[in-house]
């Protein structure tokens, strides 16, 4: 009897960290490669994906490259059609893994190192950046800032606008992960 | 007098370029909600269509104006999903009108397939009927 309720309270516990998943649909994704002086060349997306599990430390985030919009719609233009060529390339992802990831130590903010790899435009890139996480009530908040550099992921910035575009581009990232 | 002329058409060549470029640098943005759509269909058929061929389905429908037909079976202020499969975010609220389980069509911009979630992205979207 005993062994039976152990084995009960065994799968019970396995059961439940096994596979649970925080998630989001509408997560923030901000970036600008603007140029002092020019005009500013910035970008946001507020409906970006983002999977994190819980058990593994495991997160994979999923953003639509149409869904970036920029004040200007000529700029918006020329980001999907010169440099993003979206209707080839239509995703952006990254998928990771949290190092030293646990839920039960997120009662305050606390920042991690996540590495994984970033694929634009087609592109893989290995990255490392760090991410602060904290639960909020049933609500999982995680905000992250790395840079990027365009010629990593074949991005071409031609000589006319090279001057007016930065060529390190300042990616910011605010999520509002629920259990799914 | 005639020098007078030629100054007149240069300058008025000058404004008009000033102008045209202008409208061009700082165009509108595209209006969805007043465009006509290029495909009306289900959200179950819009899915289907992704899931049996995504990149033909991308192709054919990325970026266009779509009109959605299904069920509401999520929502929240701003975003909402019909028949669990099609999700779409409007500019503004959902108005409170629309409810759960309704039936209702939509109209919205493809940005694409979220293959995490498994769900066709809408955006710049506006409610046509509840």
């Amino acid at each position: 009897m005993k062994k039976m309720i152990l084995l009960l309270v065994l799968c019970m516990i396995t059961c439940q960290s096994f596979g649970q998943k925080y998630f989001t649909k509408t997560g923030t994704l901000n970036f600008e490669a603007s140029v002092p002086a020019f005009e500013p060349v910035k970008a946001s997306h507020s409906t970006t994906t983002a999977i994190l599990d819980i058990a593994t430390g495991k997160i994979a985030v999923l953003a639509l490259v149409k869904g970036f919009r920029f004040k200007n719609a000529l700029m918006e233009e020329h980001f999907n059609e010169n440099y993003m060529d979206s209707d080839t390339y239509p995703k952006a992802t990254f998928n990771g893994i949290i190092d030293g990831f646990s839920i039960d130590d997120l009662d305050v903010a606390k920042d991690y190192t996540v590495r994984g790899e970033l694929n634009i435009h087609g592109k893989t890139k290995k990255i490392e950046t760090t991410l602060t996480l904290a639960q909020v009530d049933d609500r999982l908040t995680l905000q992250t800032s790395f840079t990027a550099i365009p010629a990593d992921f074949n991005i071409e910035i031609p000589g006319i606008v090279k001057e007016k575009i930065s060529d390190k581009i300042r990616v910011s990232g605010n999520f509002e992960l629920v259990k799914r | 007098m005639k020098r007078k002329k030629q100054v007149i058409i240069v300058v008025f060549l000058l404004f008009l370029t000033a102008i045209l470029g202008y409208s061009y640098i700082y165009q509108e943005h595209r209006d969805i909600a007043s465009e006509d759509a290029t495909y009306s269909l289900s959200a179950k058929a819009l899915i289907d269509d992704f899931r049996i061929d995504e990149e033909a389905a991308t192709t054919k429908f990325l970026n266009k104006t779509l009109q959605v037909t299904g069920r509401l079976t999520q929502r929240d202020a701003t975003t909402g999903v019909l028949e669990g499969v099609v999700f779409f975010a409007l500019s503004e609220n959902i108005p409170n009108t629309t409810q759960l389980e309704q039936a209702i069509i939509i109209k919205g911009r493809c940005i694409g397939y979220d293959s995490l979630l498994e769900e066709v992205k809408l955006d710049q979207t506006s409610i046509i009927t509840n």
